[in-house]
């Protein structure tokens, strides 16, 4: 997380903001002020090579635009994203690199186009590097069998696949180009509960063979526990947590983490602990911390300023309860 | 025992024009009053074609096979016309989906759905209102836990989030009072912490009225958290029934115990999941076990028929191996 050493895949201060309601020629005739969402605010943080880093949050915190700005889908509004010291560019400015950088989208039925054969849309994001139609083919079978799918779907229409079948192409489509990075945006949650098990130990090997950098965005704590090396939590667009899963998982710090894991069901039948409210809109942000109205250890010190990302053993925690002295 | 809803022999069929799929063969469950019961089960399992037969919402080309039966408070539902079908559901079946925003009208606001659905009890039961009705659906926002009711009640579904446009439906469902609400996915499509609420409300709520539910869900630990009961589908089948604690702490079926193995409990240095492998396939739906072409205990006797429902403790199993014990 720190500046001085840079990690292989770099986040600093990534800013983005989206504007909301349009600008017509009256609200400017008006001078009205624009408004905008800040999606991601401020985010800073490192993955090195080969190692995973899991985004844990709730549906609005901004996990799924961090993905995005990270493949350049997204224009930062702030902030550098690099990779190995080059800085990750939108993919509709000149120079931007792409290939390096992939991402697995969260629902396969509405990503892959259903109209395509299997094959045909693996082989999209090689079709325009100057590659032979023989030297096409070879990779799409090879990355076909490296997904676990047999060769006789190449034909099939990716409509005619099931959840699974559908993931497992929408992962051969971001591993043809022979990534670094893959970015996976909730990767099982839109696939049933007996086939997530496949994808998540398919994913894991996949990255051992290949030395593959993920950035998994989930919401789920148990994939999380699985896939992470690290783990970040995301609330309305900070991160509040970082650290290793055995830590964060087990010895929640931020009162937040602790309401997440608490809500999550579990097996042995206990009552889940719900925290009251709902998340604050994103557009008038608490002028504190953002998690001051939930926040069952809420002191006045919290309505004022917003707390900093600080060290307590060996995790980074954005809270008051921890600040030294 | 007698329960609230009593299905037996229920088979629902889907007329497709190229092929006939068997959604639902041979379901029989009971509901008790004031019980908790969860049908779990992936898609295709037939979860949801139950809920909508048992709300008398099929589409068209559902056929319900000859033989079924559905009773309700030891009404047959199956012989109702569609006027009567209307006066049981609402006071007497109320159904709420994962898709909130489709349910409730956009272009009305929150006090005037509410009051729709005290009017349709009202009606009803004859019973004349004392208090304001605004006094009422402000009262009932408040059950449900919505802060600031006066407020809310006054907005547009747009105008609230995905959990609060829950609670609204779960606020119709008990300003109408019905003995038996069939729940759909409700939280799927909400937050962990949000869903966590809408479940401590709901046992909150049966615990109060003795309200009966029926809760459809892909998610056993959703339905461990909530159900006294868990009915596990698979191919249009039942496949395990019995007392949640049961089902979960001593699974008797291999799908149920390969549904608990996936889930992740560990890190991936650990070692890899225990995955089920395959998928589930149309095509295995017939005279064999549902289950058998991804079962990793499957013999040849479970390729030849569909198992049997057999009682083992407190549970109903349909396996060859019901009486196996299985590590977990």
């Amino acid at each position: 997380m720190s500046s001085s050493t840079l990690a292989s895949l770099q986040i600093e201060n990534a800013v983005k903001k989206f504007s909301i309601g349009e600008q017509t020629i009256f609200s400017r005739l008006r001078r009205e002020k624009r408004r905008y969402i800040n999606a991601v605010d401020g985010v800073t943080l490192g993955v090195e090579k080969g190692e995973s880093l899991v985004v844990l949050g709730e549906s609005g915190c901004g996990k799924t635009t961090l993905g995005r700005l990270i493949v350049g889908l997204e224009k930062l509004d702030g902030g550098r994203i690099s990779y190995e010291g080059t800085q990750v560019k939108y993919v509709r400015e000149r120079g931007a690199v792409r290939g390096r950088l992939q991402m697995v989208f969260q629902d396969p039925s509405s990503s892959l186009n259903p109209y395509l054969s299997v094959s045909t849309c693996i082989a999209e994001p090689i079709s325009k590097m100057g590659l032979g139609k023989s030297e096409i083919t070879a990779k799409v079978s090879e990355t076909l069998k490296l997904v676990g799918m047999e060769s006789l779907f190449m034909a099939r229409r990716t409509s005619e696949l099931s959840g699974g079948q559908k993931q497992r192409t929408a992962i051969a489509r971001a591993l043809i180009s022979d990534p670094a990075v893959i970015v996976l945006d909730e990767p099982t949650s839109s696939i049933d509960v007996s086939i997530q098990a496949q994808i998540l130990n398919l994913l894991v090997e996949i990255q051992s063979l290949r030395d593959l950098t993920y950035v998994l965005i989930t919401h789920d704590p148990n994939v999380a526990r699985f896939m992470a090396d690290k783990i970040a939590v995301m609330y309305l667009g900070k991160i509040v947590e970082y650290g290793r899963p055995g830590d964060v998982l087990k010895q929640p710090n931020h009162p937040y983490t602790q309401a997440l894991l608490a809500s999550a069901p579990k097996l042995d039948g206990s009552s889940p602990e719900a925290i009251t409210g709902e998340p604050p809109s994103l557009i008038n942000l608490p002028t504190g911390c953002r998690f001051e109205p939930r926040c069952p250890h809420a002191m006045p010190k919290c309505r004022e300023r917003e707390p900093p990302l600080v060290l307590r053993d060996d995790e980074l925690v954005a809270c008051y309860l921890y600040e030294q002295g | 025992m007698t329960g609230i809803l009593e299905v037996e022999n229920l088979s629902v069929d889907y007329a497709t024009p190229s092929s006939t799929v068997h959604a639902l063969r041979n379901v029989s469950l009971t509901v008790n009053e004031g019980e908790i019961l969860s049908i779990v089960g992936e898609s295709g399992s037939g979860k949801s074609t139950f809920a909508l037969a048992v709300s008398k919402l099929l589409p068209r080309n559902a056929i319900i096979l000859e033989g079924g039966k559905i009773s309700f408070r030891g009404k047959d539902l199956m012989q109702l016309k569609k006027p009567q079908i209307r006066q049981v559901r609402g006071t007497g079946i109320f159904m709420i989906f994962q898709n909130v925003f489709l349910s409730l009208n956009p272009l009305m606001r929150i006090k005037r759905q509410v009051i729709e659905a005290i009017n349709v009890r009202s009606k009803r039961t004859d019973e004349k209102s004392e208090k304001k009705k605004e006094i009422e659906v402000a009262s009932i926002l408040k059950s449900v836990r919505i802060g600031d009711a006066e407020d809310i009640m006054e907005r547009y579904p747009h105008q609230l989030s995905g959990g609060q446009n829950q609670r609204i439906m779960l606020a119709m469902a008990l300003a109408e009072k019905p003995s038996l609400l069939i729940a759909d996915e409700p939280t799927t499509a909400l937050d962990v912490t949000t869903q966590a609420q809408v479940i401590l409300l709901l046992k909150e709520i049966r615990d109060e009225t003795k309200m009966s539910i029926v809760y459809v869900t892909h998610d056993l630990g959703v339905a461990a958290s909530i159900s006294d009961r868990i009915a596990v589908l698979y191919g249009g089948m039942v496949q395990e029934l019995g007392p949640a604690k049961q089902v979960l702490s001593d699974p008797k079926h291999p799908y149920t115990l390969g549904l608990i193995k996936s889930i992740p409990s560990k890190a991936k240095s650990e070692g890899s999941l225990d995955a089920i492998k395959g998928a589930f396939s149309w095509d295995d739906v017939g005279n064999a076990c549902a289950f058998a072409a991804r079962c990793p205990l499957a013999r040849e006797e479970c390729r030849k028929s569909i198992p049997t429902l057999n009682r083992v403790e407190e549970t109903q199993v349909r396996c060859v191996n019901y009486g196996e014990k299985y590590e977990q």
